[in-house]
């Protein structure tokens, strides 16, 4: 853990509290990164998008089970159907996505390296990428739901959409990489825009106290801290493609 | 049919790329593009690009996620939407893409 958690001597009000959070994601996008920002240009090689790919699998097929930690902690009905929805979507095909995100996501991964699924499972995740996952958990199992909540939408989803689409329009115009093979980015471009408002709504509606906000803004720190070490890492090309 | 036109990027050369969605899936969660018509657009949008001469690509997909909107079509690079589309629909999107790619040209 690299961030602080402060103590608010009393509650922001609403538009102080909206401010600082995304004065803090300032800077700190995901299209803020080089690694993005270089497969838009055509200039990261294939072992770096390969490396991203595989990656971004072992980020992603955790989803699931730190949502429904979550939605195993929730009291208020409302916003455990709202976990509930969000769930199936991530966990299977039945509402956003052809398969389970997971699935999306292995797809793009063996289909870019050329590895197989048992290969992409098996791949020496790195501790910083371990790390993330860990702390992903943490945060569903300690925080106030509404905290972990915000942790995942307003941290990284909420301009997670521009990040898919440089990435997506990259592959596609650079990699010839086909919409088909990339859906795992192709899905959230879109999709999910109308997240960003929610999960802001939702944290500025239900997290109201020094305690809380305190709490927040310490995610927002720290998730960002671990998505920087996530794409500094993906730029390590680390892997050795077979196609 | 529903549009949400964006901005063709001004440094943009290359070949547009039309993304139809095609998704056929068990409809009791959401609604799916492919069991409304997706497979017929693309066809159709095939045919009057090739009619026309233009230098599209149309490419199919299984979801762009949002699947209440659909029958559901991406332009790409400028991220145009398409929403709520039929074939009846797809030379309007034809014409709107020769238009973008002659003022890129121009």
């Amino acid at each position: 853990m690299v961030a602080v958690l402060e103590k608010l001597p009393k509650p922001l009000a609403r538009e102080e509290f909206l401010k600082e959070m995304v004065r803090r994601i300032d800077g700190k996008r995901h299209s803020d990164y080089p690694m993005v920002n270089l497969i838009r240009a055509g200039k990261a090689t294939r072992q770096q998008i390969g490396y991203l790919g595989v990656l971004f699998y072992h980020f992603t097929k955790v989803t699931p089970q730190v949502l429904s930690t979550i939605h195993s902690r929730c009291d208020d009905r409302r916003i455990r159907r709202r976990i509930m929805d969000t769930l199936i979507d991530e966990d299977t095909e039945l509402r956003c996505g052809s398969k389970g995100h997971d699935e999306l996501a292995l797809d793009f991964g063996t289909r870019f390296t050329g590895l197989s699924e048992d290969e992409v499972e098996s791949f020496p995740v790195p501790q910083s990428i371990k790390d993330m996952v860990a702390y992903r958990f943490k945060v569903a199992r300690e925080m106030p739901v509404t905290v972990a909540l915000g942790n995942s939408g307003i941290a990284s989803e909420s301009h997670a959409p521009q990040m898919c689409r440089l990435i997506s329009d990259g592959l596609r115009e650079h990699y010839g990489v086909n919409d088909e093979d990339q859906e795992s980015w192709i899905v959230h471009i879109d999709g999910d825009e109308d997240h960003s408002e929610t999960a802001f709504k939702v944290v500025l509606d239900k997290v109201t106290t020094a305690e809380d906000q305190a709490k927040m803004l310490w995610c927002i720190d720290e998730y960002l801290f671990h998505w920087g070490n996530f794409w500094k890492e993906c730029e390590k090309g680390r892997i050795i493609l077979r196609k | 049919m529903k549009a949400v036109l964006r901005p063709w990027p001004v440094d943009f050369t290359g070949r547009p790329t039309v993304t139809v969605c095609i998704n056929d899936r068990d409809e009791r969660f959401a609604p799916c593009c492919g069991r409304h018509g997706g497979p017929e657009i693309v066809a159709a949008l095939r045919e009057a690009v090739a009619c026309r001469g233009l230098n599209v690509d149309v490419q199919t997909i299984k979801c762009l996620g949002l699947c209440a909107k659909g029958p559901n079509l991406r332009i790409a690079p400028s991220g145009s939407l398409y929403n709520a589309m039929t074939v009846e629909d797809v030379p309007a999107v034809v014409d709107a893409l020769d238009s973008d790619l002659k003022s890129a040209k121009a």
